[in-house]
């Protein structure tokens, strides 16, 4: 038993997908994520640190910076959720060894579901649940929020937009309530078409 | 063609109008057939079928008709479709006609032309204000008894579906720079100035045309038709992509920081709701700046008989004339004091239907006015009034007194009433701001809008056309700009001419039948004179007193009115009078609306633990645990009853292993130089002494000294502590240790996060666990008792996962917590299941853990109850006297340190085979059931299948020091009233053995 994999679980079911495509969804697999929050006193060093590390300039507001294929979200003051494309659980492990002791760091890469939407109709689908405005002007790329939809605690930042043109959103929850999400999320985007994907784990 | 059909006559005229003939629509009302036009209202459709007669008021069960146009409208309330999509008291007015519509008439049996309830009105003398103050007084007996089920059985108008609701709800949230609320006039030019600045505008209209009453009077903007002009406005609104109309909805609240609720009724003109598409939406609008267009209402006269039907408002007789081409009568009479009314007299006249008179109380007319009467053969009187109007269910003749004293009847089935106009400020008035009398528009105005909204056109008393544009623009202009837009010069559009004179005109003195001030509460000029005679002369005495304006339509058409009769009757100014002002909904919200997407399983969220489908697959039956479901049990194939279940389950993990999914629990990562530090300030026992590697059972106190959760703390570094809770407190403990560690302890270096979701967790318990976990681990972890003794954590990495196992145990079994990252959370307990197969592993649940615990004489939920102290517990000597923590002040209080509360002990059924249930007190043996002699209480109650008894916590006076001791469970409630022995509360392996397998 010791030799054998141990195979990870998305957290979200697959919903019905209707005609229209308005809206698409799937969940990222494999991510790597870990929240990180800054030791008294360290600020600055954590900065010139992950900076130094990972070439990116720790987000100081709700916000989310990007170098390859890390990424650091802004969810509290000295608080972030720190993103790893591929790194799995064990990204927490080495982002604390990179980081320690200027700041704690805890695994969450099974705490969190991360979802990404998109599609021409998503902000009108967000919008039956997102309290804050996500319109292009008032929410830029690269801008966070943690906040709360259908009564779940949700963070959301806005990636690139994609390649068509349309806009594009990654939202963190718990896991264990990504099946009520979906149900909020699935009726909500239902009237638009809505596209659930897959994205197979790495 | 049915009796009730056969007398009434088509009356829509050969053209005109906003409706589509092409697009004929059937409908029904109280049974019968008839026929409408796409664009018609049911109200308009009725009238365009004959029909008048649509209701019964609330009261006296009167026949009422169609009052108004809108949705002000007090009289034409029906219940719409029927199974479980009926819905009660719509308004005929504002209901957009549908094929297939089934409307019923209300409030009438055994039907709408024979109401039995009509009684009511020939004893109306015993029904006037304060009726029920005043009779259901004597005896106090009779208030829950006999009164109050009676006037339930009075009260309520229409009837609600007893079936679920099969249609969907949702809610939105928009934001933008500027909201425009009303698509009249001003609420379009306002739309379109601050639209063509750039900035995001919505534009909402509860109508499902814009335009107002630009569609339902003939007036020329721009030397097009008023409507024709709306109609391109809306266009050009359409173009804008900054723009957003939202037709069908009701802005109802206003609330603060620029906030509105509005309902956008998205399918209700259909007969079933689209696919995917709600019936409705709630929409939560955050506006920068907000303008308010909401128009004016006109008012009607207080006058004998002025709720017959037949008798309606002089706009709305517009309304339906010129917007649906119904002519609302045959022969036409117009009572008024204003010019406006005028117009519906020419229109009237211009499309065919005989005026017979224009009773003008006035004096003086603008000679225009006259001139133009008589050029179309129109009879008018100055100075005269209706006294009274005849006619069994509807208008036939009203009677009229000229200047000289003169009465004649003249005989109408049409009579349009106006008594001038009232700026609609509802909104305005839902954040305090109170309106102020001006004589020069006889109407409230509002001097101070609430902070961000401008008021334009006939809401600010600007009742001309070409000041409502211009206003409407500025305003639109000036919001945008104060919302950051760039405002463009553009033309403005010409009105035509228009006479607007006025005079305030009230009620009828000389009136002897019944005049009615508020019409949905059948509100009479007496009950105003009433509630004046017995002291109730203040506006908000007088609206509580009578109910004026307290009926669904919120008094729209009425408050005005009872304002002025008090005034007159009390001998003062409308200004000295005041008006009362309004709440939210401006007009009535579905419930369905407000709770949009969460109801039935949706109307919480629900969190499923990493093996939840595992857990379904294996049969389990579920329980809620804060927003957590759980497993209760996992029933076998011909277990019928759950005690068997769980006794199995109990019995097999003694007798050799089970496993129970613990993910629920909650766990804090508590890291940082003063972790330790910390968690010493936070638990009564101490915890920066805890070698790192073990773990040890720690309790918490709320700042009032009562225990508030236990739980357990691991040491995985010198600065690493994770930190478990219970299920139910797990949100509570995180906000108190936040509380701690942000404000109590701000200097202390620890960081705190929930870790509960990261974890899936599964505690291991029975004899053969660590042979189980020999074989699911191999050598991914040393589980030796040296290595691994009681009490002690490892961390590890276990198939490329890192892994963690606590060696705890809330059975008193050998056990283990083995804790993955939750998304290897179902992958694990498969393997496990697996891994345990030759030992006979079985899965439990919380029932069976809860069994197991109350047999260990652990407390939990039940017994950490938020009223009991770490002393009444039995976990007093945890509390460590060499530091201070949270709670340890107020712990020791006389009321908590009282040697005689109730403490922990164990029971036993004095006779083995009876049962025991939680909640019962204990009484001695042979003390009458009563508050003096209540002793304490069960908290917990078990069968134990190892003791093959029942058996049970409790609380009770001095109780370590009573065991042995019988006294009685009484439990009113369940009728129960059983001797028990009092015993440790430890029943199963007091020594401990076999904890360490």
């Amino acid at each position: 038993m010791a030799d054998s994999v141990l195979s990870s679980r998305p957290a979200l079911d697959i919903g019905q997908s209707q005609h229209g495509g308005g809206v698409t969804i799937y969940e990222l697999r494999g991510l790597g994520l870990a929240t990180m929050q800054t030791r008294k006193g360290q600020h600055a060093l954590l900065r010139d640190r992950i900076k130094q590390h990972f070439l990116l300039d720790l987000p100081m507001s709700p916000a989310i910076a990007r170098a390859g294929e890390i990424a650091f979200a802004g969810i509290g003051p000295n608080y972030w959720l720190a993103i790893s494309e591929s790194a799995g659980p064990l990204f927490g492990m080495s982002l604390r060894q990179i980081v320690a002791p200027l700041a704690s760091v805890s695994d969450q890469s099974g705490g969190y579901a991360v979802l990404r939407v998109s599609g021409h109709a998503i902000r009108d689908a967000l919008a039956k649940g997102f309290q804050i405005d996500l319109h292009p002007r008032a929410f830029e790329v690269g801008a966070a929020a943690t906040t709360i939809v259908a009564h779940i605690g949700v963070t959301i930042w806005r990636c690139e937009d994609n390649a068509d043109g349309n806009a594009c959103f990654e939202i963190a929850l718990y896991r264990g309530l990504a099946k009520s999400f979906s149900s909020w999320f699935s009726s909500s985007a239902a009237e638009f078409g809505c596209d659930w994907q897959t994205q197979a784990a790495p | 063609m049915s009796a009730a059909a056969s007398y009434m006559k088509p009356r829509r005229l050969p053209k005109g109008g906003l409706i589509d003939r092409s697009r004929p629509l059937n409908f029904t009302f109280d049974g019968e057939r008839y026929h409408g036009y796409a664009g018609d209202t049911l109200a308009s459709a009725l009238l365009g079928n004959g029909i008048k007669l649509v209701g019964r008021s609330f009261k006296y069960h009167r026949p009422r008709g169609i009052l108004t146009a809108g949705s002000e409208e007090p009289n034409a309330l029906v219940e719409l479709r029927s199974g479980a999509r009926r819905e009660p008291n719509t308004r005929a007015t504002i209901v957009e006609l549908f094929d297939g519509l089934e409307a019923q008439s209300q409030n009438r049996w055994p039907s709408l032309k024979f109401d039995v309830g009509a009684v009511n009105s020939v004893l109306s003398p015993f029904f006037a204000a304060g009726f029920y103050y005043k009779t259901f007084m004597w005896p106090a007996s009779f208030w829950e008894r006999v009164y109050e089920p009676a006037i339930r059985r009075a009260a309520g108008l229409g009837r609600a579906s007893p079936e679920a609701d099969p249609d969907i709800y949702e809610k939105l949230y928009a934001f933008c720079d500027v909201l425009v609320i009303g698509g009249g006039a001003a609420g379009l030019a306002a739309a379109l100035s601050a639209g063509r600045s750039g900035a995001r505008v919505i534009l909402c209209d509860e109508d499902y045309v814009l335009g107002g009453r630009l569609n339902g009077d003939n007036r020329e903007i721009g030397g097009e038709s008023g409507s024709a002009w709306a109609h391109h406005a809306s266009l050009s609104l359409d173009a804008l992509s900054n723009v957003r109309v939202l037709r069908r909805t009701t802005v109802f609240g206003v609330y603060d920081g620029g906030t509105y609720g509005a309902v956008e009724r998205v399918s209700d003109h259909l007969l079933v709701p689209a696919s995917h598409q709600p019936r409705q939406r709630l929409w939560k609008i955050v506006a920068k700046r907000a303008v308010l267009a909401t128009g004016a209402i006109e008012r009607h006269i207080v006058f004998g008989g002025n709720d017959r039907p037949g008798v309606m408002m002089a706009s709305a007789v517009r309304t339906y004339l010129n917007r649906f081409a119904v002519p609302a009568g045959r022969r036409a009479a117009i009572f008024t004091g204003c010019d406006d009314a005028w117009a519906t007299a020419f229109d009237l006249l211009g499309s065919g239907i005989p005026v017979e008179i224009i009773i003008d109380m006035r004096t003086e007319i603008d000679s225009r006015l006259t001139e133009k009467a008589s050029r179309l053969g129109i009879r008018t009187v100055a100075g005269a009034r209706v006294l009274t109007t005849r006619g069994s269910q509807d208008l036939k003749t009203i009677s009229v007194r000229t200047a000289d004293g003169q009465t004649s009847d003249i005989e109408v089935d049409l009579l349009a009433m106006s008594g001038g106009w009232t700026p609609n400020l509802a909104l305005a008035t839902h954040l305090g701001s109170r309106p102020s009398w001006s004589d020069t528009l006889a109407g409230f105005v509002l001097n101070t809008p609430p902070r961000g909204m401008t008021v334009a056109g006939a809401a600010q008393g600007s009742f001309a056309l070409a000041d409502t544009l211009r206003e409407g623009d500025a305003a639109g202009a000036a919001a945008a700009e104060a919302a950051g837009g760039a405002v463009q010069n553009h033309p403005l559009p010409q009105a035509d001419d228009e006479h607007i004179s006025s005079k305030p005109f009230w009620y009828v003195a000389e009136s002897r039948s019944k005049a009615f001030v508020d019409f949905q509460h059948d509100v009479t000029s007496n009950d105003i004179a009433l509630a004046a005679r017995e002291g109730f002369q203040s506006v908000e005495l007088l609206k509580r007193y009578t109910t004026l304006g307290m009926a669904t339509d919120q008094g729209k058409t009425s408050n005005i009115n009872g304002h002025a009769l008090m005034a007159q009757i009390t001998g003062r100014r409308m200004s000295q009078v005041g008006t009362t002002v309004f709440r939210p909904p401006y007009t009535p919200v579905a419930i369905g609306a407000l709770a949009g997407h969460h109801r039935g399983p949706a109307f919480k969220p629900t969190r499923l633990t990493a093996g939840h489908r595992w857990a379904e697959e294996c049969g389990a039956t579920f329980v809620e645990a804060g927003q957590w479901l759980r497993a209760q049990w996992f029933a076998r194939p011909g277990e019928t009853h759950w005690l068997t279940t769980v006794s199995r389950e109990v019995r097999e993990v003694r007798g050799k292993i089970g496993v129970c999914d613990v993910s629920t629990l909650g766990k804090i990562d508590v890291q940082g130089n003063d972790a330790g530090a910390f968690l010493d300030r936070v638990y009564v026992n101490m915890f920066s002494t805890l070698p790192i590697g073990k773990v040890r059972y720690g309790l918490m106190l709320r700042e009032d000294g009562l225990v508030m959760d236990d739980g357990t703390a691991a040491r995985f570094a010198a600065d690493h502590y994770v930190v478990s809770t219970t299920t139910a407190n797990a949100g509570k403990v995180m906000q108190h240790l936040e509380h701690a560690r942000q404000v109590l302890r701000p200097e202390l270096d620890v960081q705190l996060v929930s870790v509960t979701e990261q974890w899936s967790q599964y505690s291991i318990a029975g004899p053969h666990s660590r042979l189980l976990l020999a074989r699911l681990l191999g050598d991914a972890a040393d589980i030796s008792d040296t290595a691994l003794p009681y009490l002690g954590c490892i961390e590890f990495s276990w198939c490329n996962v890192p892994a963690r196992l606590f060696r705890v145990s809330f059975s008193g079994e050998l056990a283990y917590e083995l804790a993955v990252p939750a998304q290897f959370g179902d992958a694990t307990i498969r393997a496990m299941m697996e891994a345990g197969r030759e030992l006979g592993i079985v899965p439990y649940g919380t029932e069976a853990l809860g069994v197991m615990r109350i047999e260990k004489g652990h407390v939990a939920s039940n017994e950490l109850n938020g009223m009991t102290t770490a002393t009444d517990l039995g976990l007093g000597r945890m509390m460590s006297r060499k530091k201070d923590f949270i709670g340890r002040v107020l712990a020791m209080r006389p009321g908590l340190a009282d040697p005689e509360r109730p403490a922990l002990i164990g029971i036993k059924p004095a006779a083995r085979t009876a049962r025991l249930h939680a909640g019962a007190h204990f009484l001695a043996v042979g003390a009458k059931p009563n508050m003096g002699n209540d002793q304490g209480y069960v908290t917990s109650v078990a069968f134990s299948p190892m003791l093959e008894h029942w058996i049970g916590l409790g609380l009770i006076k001095n109780g370590p020091a009573r065991i042995g001791e019988i006294v009685r469970a009484y439990d009113p409630v369940r009728n129960r009233d059983t001797e028990v022995e009092i015993v440790s509360p430890i029943f199963f392996d007091p020594e401990g053995t076999r904890l360490h397998g």
